[in-house]
């Protein structure tokens, strides 16, 4: 860690801009051959919270100002207080109401957290997911950063089946582990690596014939495994494979330093909270999130703010730790209580307005140097969570952000009913950053949305 | 019949999270159907004589022959659901929309409640059957790779030294039985062999140098340094309450390399069997980010008189400041006693006294009893080697004379020793060339031979055959061989790889005689290494991080906030359950001692928060139990009375009888409550009195619905009967509840519960009796599957019943004695075959 006390790669913010910023296409990717030059790169975000929110519609709505979703309609809606952080970024959000993944409908309330981007029904399918949206833009962008995507979590790792702690899954449908610890992230995107430059670059190239001569002989003792261990074994050579893409890109990114990054840039970096300080920590990972697209270390990134595991996990503290009393899942659950619907409402307002200050730190910073738009403009986003209320898979909380300049339009409140799949706003978002215009059960894209 | 009824295991520990305050629909408890305990439960329903007839009545109309509405057609579809994937779909749908109550539609009228249950009673074994099915792996072991534990310990074990290897891997994957070393749960992907890779070639940058031999720093103190340290503390050279022994090297001291600490102490001890001082010294500061130092040693020093005391540690392992920062300390050692620091046990008041100058200062008044410890001197040495290069590089990198002559034949000398090691197996000489064809494709690009050979070495730890516990094997089931058969004892009891005495015993096949197998059992769980184990396998079993999970409510009890005592109340509270485990293990006593023991493990935090007589020391030890205890508090032994599990299924400010009810039904009796149907709608609390019922009251109002009710007198007992005990795990006889407006409120205790069975029981020690008179076959049944699923690393299968039932039998006629237990897994068949 002591190259972040010791950092002497310091820039200022707009020579690494140019340097690594967007600009960074013209002299670097000269070396790379897959890499297309973007002018203007297209990105894509998607943040995640469990259990639902506090939802005070109709009659008998005990609450009505702590309902999550908006008054009114369309353009003429009003924020609660639970979305009331958000006020200051109307222009560059919309809220999404009634949609819900159609196959996840049917599973149980709280095995959907695994489905949010993937909408895919993994309970009749013996908790085999399917990919996820993030990780279809990260595909085709695959090569072009020095990261194809940033996979963050509260809980880090996996988790377990249906209690995932990543928000994303590759090709084969299998959960991408989720970093976790602010300092690690950090070191990946922006540590100094090896100060050894000479040996770095032997390395590299002796752990491509190394992952080489490892697969070799692994393809030998595939074929004395039975049909378990073989199915095991593929995870091992598919991950063998990847490193070793990693390391053929890493050769050719190693002659361009990792970007630098200034004091006013690591402002709202606590690199060493963790999960016992939520507020600290959730914008911390926010702001690792806003770092590496500012840096154009990655297009795509993911974050799960807490897990559906909730008793066995960090984030399921959250509330406690925030003086709101209840576990998490326990919270959530009062939604419909008298003495539950204020806390809840303050803990999707303590949200929001982490989310909010997200907002804000892309909106401050330009696209690109001299460029008019934001970084915000550039980003699509989506926020939200795959229950209503707790144990309920529909009509999930949702707000759209960002992605301006890529042509959505914001400003609205949007009521869906249950034929539209969720998957249509994906592929909206998909189509919008130039990926496809269509993801899992999409049925179509949502013109509504653009401008 | 009997299954291992298991759905998912988190979705119990979820479920039942939240479940105080609201209600689900019932589903009819599979689990229920499998107890051993020969109570009459409800069988599955036939299909044919009495679903069938249900379907006909309810469903048909629509879905039938006749029409098919929606395209959905009931009478023709399979019930053979494990070999009918497409008809597993369906019966899923049916279910969902049942539980949902959409099906029939209203104008059809509502099922009535015992055609629903019907239902349900079927469909929910029946899936839960063929899920179980569809994930099974025919009952073997998956080939699995090491998790964090095993991996860092691996590491420490092969190359001889403790540092953390493992600091940047993302957390492992967790199985549907809670278990960290399953096989189908611990994934592999990209970023975690990015990290296996990193972490090798760290480790052997460090393991094998080319510097020439580093300066070794020799330091020694007289005197502690003066001055104001945070927290108040100041240095002295009689550490006690609010003072430390503390001393800094400026620039002179390494960052690399193990290092000696050695201490002349005097100890005095002013009452017999009284306190103790207790020697803490850490290591190591971070001014920047206020990383707190590393300890290297905590010891209780029980004998009074002179001591010389020595401690080695590996410096990177300390937090180590960045040098030439601002605020820069150098390297700080601080030696502090710290017998009742935070003032739980003694005298806090101060006294003035005057000193060497003969002004007055104010110092923590002591008390008689007080422990003291002054340092006479400390000694700090380090890099410590014997020869250059060190230990961990020769023994790699051996001395040979071929080294100069023969690069390449070296290289190979060098594999053909540690490649039998690192794959845990012989190898043979073909694999060992394809290393050594490796190192000569490398070496002309490395300057130095070491640099070339460290990824040589590289490469062998990033290979399945280290990383993975590899047992080829075709679809037939086979023997283990004797080197496949010590790996998975060696990371069954220590969470490693074999040691010289495994391997031997595997070189010469005598590991694969039982009797040889038992024996190496009781060596190595007389090892220190078996603590990984304990930890590992109590953690896992018992989900005993659950109570950091929980934050305690400071408001209900005062005094319970964050602080430094109560770190350290946690963490001995943390230590309770894998010590009594390891006591059990150690002195082979029956698992009843989960129940009830005559013994609880203590030290003087423990003792004091569960009001025993005081014990003197920070160890824990086992105290016994008194027989007839006056105070109430003291009515513990077993796993339920202990704090980490009342704590962790507790909300923070009360007790939480559903989740403890889980507990006891998930990790002692391995009968977890069925989850909740999805979409269950909350209960409307009408009463806004609610908060101020007592829990019984608030289960009563929910389980006036005769659809949680079902569920509930299953579960409600379990954990009413434990009501004696607050969140903190103390006794009480009145309950405090936080209302909320905040204000607290006082409940009457009542301890009454009525059992699945219809008994009633009231208080702990009553559950207890009822556990062991009533419940003791499915308790060690309950044993046998926990231990089994760990020792294998793979989830329990249809298939395995009878062999479980087996070892159940075996457990008993051993009168349930755990390390017999033990033995009876490794020499079991199941555990010695592929």
């Amino acid at each position: 860690m002591s190259h972040i006390a010791t950092q002497s790669w310091r820039l200022d913010r707009r020579t690494f801009l140019r340097g690594a910023g967007a600009a960074l296409a013209l002299p670097a990717l000269d070396c790379m051959a897959t890499a297309k030059p973007v002018a203007a790169p297209r990105r894509l975000a998607a943040v995640y919270f469990p259990f639902g929110v506090s939802v005070q519609m109709g009659d008998k709505a005990k609450r009505p100002e702590w309902n999550w979703f908006p008054q009114g309609e369309g353009r003429d809606f009003k924020f609660t207080k639970n979305l009331q952080p958000l006020e200051a970024h109307r222009d560059h959000v919309t809220v999404l109401g009634g949609l819900s993944h159609p196959k996840v409908r049917r599973i149980g309330g709280h095995d959907s957290g695994d489905t949010f981007l993937t909408g895919h029904n993994i309970r009749a399918d013996h908790l085999v997911n399917t990919q996820s949206m993030d990780q279809v833009a990260a595909a085709k962008f695959a090569g072009q950063t020095r990261f194809d995507s940033l996979v963050m979590s509260t809980d880090g790792g996996v988790g377990e089946p249906t209690r995932s702690s990543t928000l994303s899954y590759n090709r084969h449908g299998r959960p991408i582990p989720a970093l976790n610890q602010p300092q690690q992230i950090f070191d990946r995107l922006f540590g100094a690596g090896d100060a050894d430059t000479a040996r770095h670059a032997r390395r590299l190239k002796s752990g491509g014939s190394l992952l080489d001569l490892v697969l070799e002989d692994a393809a030998r003792v595939r074929r004395h495994l039975g049909a378990y261990d073989q199915q095991k074994f593929d995870e091992y050579l598919d991950s063998v494979r990847q490193v070793e893409q990693r390391v053929e890109r890493a050769q050719k990114w190693m002659h361009i330093p990792k970007p630098g990054l200034t004091d006013a840039d690591r402002e709202l970096l606590q690199l060493e909270s963790d999960s016992k300080v939520p507020r600290e920590y959730i914008a911390t990972m926010y702001e690792l999130m806003h770092l590496a697209f500012l840096t154009d270390s990655t297009r795509v990134a993911t974050y799960q703010i807490a897990s559906m595991g909730d008793a066995t996990t960090l984030g399921g503290k959250f509330p406690q730790l925030l003086g709101l009393g209840k576990h998490l899942h326990g919270l959530c659950h009062g939604w419909n209580r008298e003495d539950g619907i204020e806390p809840l409402g303050k803990w999707d307002q303590f949200l929001a307005g982490q989310f909010a200050t997200f907002l804000d730190r892309m909106r401050r910073t330009p696209a690109a140097p001299e460029s008019e738009a934001s970084l915000l403009d550039q980003t699509t986003i989506i926020y939200g969570c795959s229950n209503s209320t707790t144990h309920n898979n529909n009509n999930y909380p949702l707000v759209l952000a960002g992605g301006r300049g890529l042509g959505f339009q914001h400003g609205h409140y949007l009521k869906y009913d249950n034929d539209t799949p969720f998957a249509n706003v994906f592929a909206t978002m998909l189509q919008q950053t130039g990926v496809t215009d269509r993801f899992a059960d999409s049925t179509g894209v949502l013109p509504e949305l653009l401008g | 019949m009997g299954w291992f009824a298991r759905g998912s295991h988190a979705i119990f520990r979820l479920a039942w999270e939240g479940c105080a305050g609201h209600s689900w629909r019932v589903v009819r408890v599979l689990t229920v159907l499998i107890l051993s305990s020969g109570t009459a439960f409800p069988a599955v329903p036939d299909f044919v004589k009495e679903v069938r007839p249900v379907l006909e009545r309810r469903c048909f109309n629509c879905h039938g022959a006749k029409e098919q509405k929606g395209k959905v057609r009931l009478d023709t579809l399979s019930t053979d659901l494990v070999k009918d994937a497409r008809s597993a779909e369906m019966w899923q749908e049916v279910r969902a929309v049942i539980n949902l109550g959409e099906m029939p539609p209203k104008e059809e009228g509502a099922l009535a409640e015992a055609e629903r249950r019907m239902l349900l009673d079927w469909l929910n074994p029946t899936i839960a059957h063929a899920a179980k099915m569809a994930q099974s792996k025919g009952g073997r072991v998956v080939m699995r790779r090491l998790n964090r534990r095993e991996y860092q310990n691996t590491m420490r074990d092969l190359l001889g030294v403790e540092l953390d290897y493992t600091r940047d891997f993302p957390p492992d994957g967790v199985s549907t039985d809670g278990m960290l070393n399953n096989g189908s749960a611990l994934q592999m992907n990209a970023i975690q062999l990015e990290y296996y890779l990193a972490a090798a070639r760290k480790a052997l940058d460090k393991m094998i140098t080319t510097e020439p031999a580093p300066k070794v720093f020799k330091h020694r103190f007289e005197k502690s340094t003066d001055g104001k340290f945070p927290q108040g503390i100041s240095g002295s050279n009689e550490p006690g309450r609010k003072s430390e022994f503390i001393v800094r090297m400026r620039n002179d001291y390494p960052e690399q390399g193990q290092f000696r600490i050695r201490l002349k102490v005097h100890v005095e001890i002013p009452m017999a069997n009284g306190p103790v001082p207790q020697l803490h010294v850490r290591v190591g500061y971070r001014p920047d980010t206020l990383v707190d130092m590393g300890t290297l040693v905590r010891r209780d020093l029980n004998k009074a008189g002179a001591h010389e005391l020595e401690f080695m540690g590996r410096i990177e392992n300390f937090p180590l400041p960045v040098r030439g920062q601002g605020k820069y300390p150098g390297l700080v050692v601080m030696v502090a006693n710290e017998y009742d620091r935070h003032g739980t046990f003694g005298q806090t008041k101060e006294k003035e006294v005057k000193d060497e100058k003969g002004r007055k200062r104010k110092v923590p008044n002591e008390g008689a009893e007080y422990p003291k410890l002054r340092v006479e001197w400390l000694e700090f040495e380090g890099p410590i080697f014997e020869q250059w290069p060190p230990a961990e590089h020769r023994r790699i990198l051996f001395d040979s004379d071929q080294r100069e002559s023969d690069e390449a034949g070296y290289a190979r000398a060098v594999m053909a020793r540690f490649l039998p090691r690192a794959w845990r197996r012989p190898v043979e000489a073909t694999e060992v060339a394809r290393f050594t064809e490796f190192f000569k494709k490398l070496r002309p690009n490395f300057p130095t031979f070491e640099d070339a050979m460290r990824e040589v070495l590289v490469m062998a730890l990033v290979s399945p055959d280290f990383l993975y516990l590899m047992e080829p094997a075709s679809e037939k089931k086979r023997p283990l061989n004797a080197h496949e058969l010590a790996s998975r004892l060696s990371y069954f009891l220590w969470s490693s790889m074999p040691d010289e005495t495994l391997r031997r015993l595997a070189d010469t096949g005598e590991l694969l005689k039982p009797k040889v197998l038992a024996a190496q059992v009781d060596r190595m769980v007389a090892d220190p290494k078996s603590g990984e184990f304990t930890e590992a396998f109590v953690t896992q079993w018992l989900d005993a991080d659950a109570m950091h999970r929980v934050e305690i409510d400071a408001e209900v009890y005062k005094g319970y906030g964050p602080s430094p005592r109560n770190t350290l109340l946690w963490e001995a509270i943390r230590r309770e359950p894998v010590a009594f485990f390891a006591e059990i293990l150690q002195r082979d006593l029956s698992a009843r001692n989960f129940i009830r023991s005559e013994f609880v493990m203590l030290n003087d935090l423990l003792a004091w928060h569960y009001q025993f007589p005081a014990v003197h020391g920070g160890t824990i030890r086992p105290v016994p139990v008194p027989a007839k205890p006056e105070n109430p508090q003291t009515r513990r032994g077993g796993l339920s009375t202990q704090a980490a599990f009342l704590m962790g299924a507790s909300t923070g400010s009360d007790s939480h009888p559903i989740k403890r009810a889980v507990f006891v039904r998930e990790r002692l009796l391995d009968d977890p409550p069925a989850p909740p149907p999805p979409n269950v709608p909350d209960l409307e609390t009408v009463d806004p009195k609610i908060a101020e019922l007592s829990i019984r009251e608030q289960l009563k109002l929910h389980s006036n619905d005769a659809a949680c009710a079902d569920c509930h007198r299953g579960i409600d007992g379990w954990g009413l009967a434990m009501e004696e005990y607050d969140a903190l795990g103390r006794w009480r006889d009145r309950i405090t509840r936080r209302l909320p407006n905040r204000k607290t409120i006082q409940l009457e205790l009542d301890a009454v519960a009525t059992m699945p069975d219809g008994r009633e029981v009231e208080g702990m020690e009553a559950l207890k009796d009822y556990l062991l008179a009533v419940r003791e076959d499915q308790i060690a049944r309950a044993m046998v599957v926990k231990l089994l699923t760990y020792g294998l690393g793979r989830t329990l299968e249809f298939s395995d019943e009878p062999l479980v039932d087996a070892l159940t039998k075996q457990f008993k006629r051993d009168n349930l004695r755990m390390r017999a237990l033990v033995k009876t897994i490794v020499t079991s068949e199941v555990f010695r075959t592929k």
